[in-house]
């Protein structure tokens, strides 16, 4: 275990940063090598990182047996240095926690057809919804008032960033440790139902969102990955999303009744 | 002139009465568009040429050879497709 106190010298701000990844403890109570396996989105991922930050974080979906990773994730110099660059809060744990997101992604969608998308996921009578929605309008609102009129029978599957994997021809959505700032949601999957833009109106209405709509929606809420090979994959699953899930618009004010027309019109049963 | 590899196009929806082809940007190119773009059959076909590299003259003459269009008409619509392309980076020349 080593927590050193280090000095912030005037040169070469990029070594600086790395040296700070690894060896600064001036932020945080400790830095410790960690390897750990964890199960995401069905598969058994051998994690390395250092910060007790990212240990927390993703805690609930640690695997305490013995069993053999999938894969392995870990982070060398580049991934810091680019994840500190794009990253707004300038704290190194927060920037790790982030980067091995950003890993974890762009594997899974090499890989495995899983992508990533930003969204409210919840899971109900067996099946997946995903609600989305530019930050800040009132998503994970519609998510809570859900589950308030539902209680035990909708669960969280992910509030802020789910993972929805292509298996021959059936989408699944997966929890993830990255599920917002109420850490709602957990190791939970299901199979992909409909996809909800939550939209603020003044009346609560359901629509179907017509094609051109959901493909803006998808790209939206998609994560960006940098890489062509990556994107490419990304727009097949896309154009498979596009063909076998349903797409509503839900025109929403944060009344009580809001909740009982998505409930209505999207969860139960019968779709018009 | 050829297209940058950065720049994908895919056909979404195929066979149905939604099918629809789209480009989109990849990395640093991707605020030169926004979300993505629309093209329509000729520009597909264009687009597919392009992808191994083509001139201007070269472009139009495969219209030709594909389509029944007068050389008139297929310049122009080579003209108006390579200025948007450029427009959006997607071009190497």
């Amino acid at each position: 275990m080593s927590a050193i106190f280090y000095k912030k010298k005037p040169f070469d701000i990029d070594k600086n940063k790395v040296d700070c990844y690894n060896k600064c403890g001036y932020c945080h109570t400790f830095i410790i090598d960690m390897k750990n396996v964890y199960n995401i989105a069905n598969f058994n991922i051998l994690i390395e990182y250092k910060y007790n930050y990212t240990f927390k974080f993703l805690e609930d979906f640690l695997v305490r047996d013995e069993v053999k990773p999938d894969f392995s994730i870990s982070l060398g110099e580049k991934d810091i240095l680019k994840e500190f660059s794009l990253s707004e809060i300038k704290i190194m744990d927060v920037v790790e926690s982030s980067a091995i997101l950003r890993k974890l992604a762009n594997v899974l969608l090499e890989k495995y057809s899983t992508v990533l998308f930003h969204a409210s996921s919840i899971k109900y009578d067996d099946k997946a919804y995903l609600f989305t929605a530019p930050s800040g309008t009132g998503k994970s609102t519609h998510t809570a008032l859900l589950k308030k009129l539902l209680g035990d029978k909708l669960k969280y599957i992910n509030d802020d960033k789910p993972f929805i994997s292509l298996n021959g021809d059936v989408l699944i959505v997966h929890g993830s440790p990255w599920r917002g700032k109420h850490r709602l949601g957990g190791n939970v999957s299901a199979p992909l139902k409909a996809i909800v833009k939550v939209v603020r109106g003044k009346e609560n209405l359901v629509k179907k969102l017509d094609p051109i709509n959901s493909l803006n929606l998808l790209l939206e809420q998609a994560y960006s990955y940098d890489d062509v090979e990556a994107t490419s994959k990304l727009l097949d699953i896309i154009n498979i999303i596009l063909t076998k899930v349903d797409f509503y618009e839900l025109y929403c004010n944060m009344d009580d009744d809001a909740p009982k027309v998505s409930f209505e019109n999207i969860l139960k049963g019968e779709h018009k | 002139m050829k297209i940058k590899r950065e720049f994908i196009l895919k056909k979404l929806n195929e066979n149905t009465e939604n099918e629809l082809d789209v480009v989109i940007a990849v990395g640093a190119y991707a605020k030169n568009i926004n979300g993505y773009i629309k093209l329509n059959e000729t520009a597909v076909f264009l687009w597919n040429i392009l992808r191994g590299g083509a001139t201007e003259t070269e472009l139009v003459d495969a219209l030709l050879k594909e389509y029944d269009v007068k050389r008139e008409i297929a310049e122009k619509d080579v003209k108006n497709i390579i200025a948007v392309l450029k427009k959006i980076g997607a071009i190497d020349e």
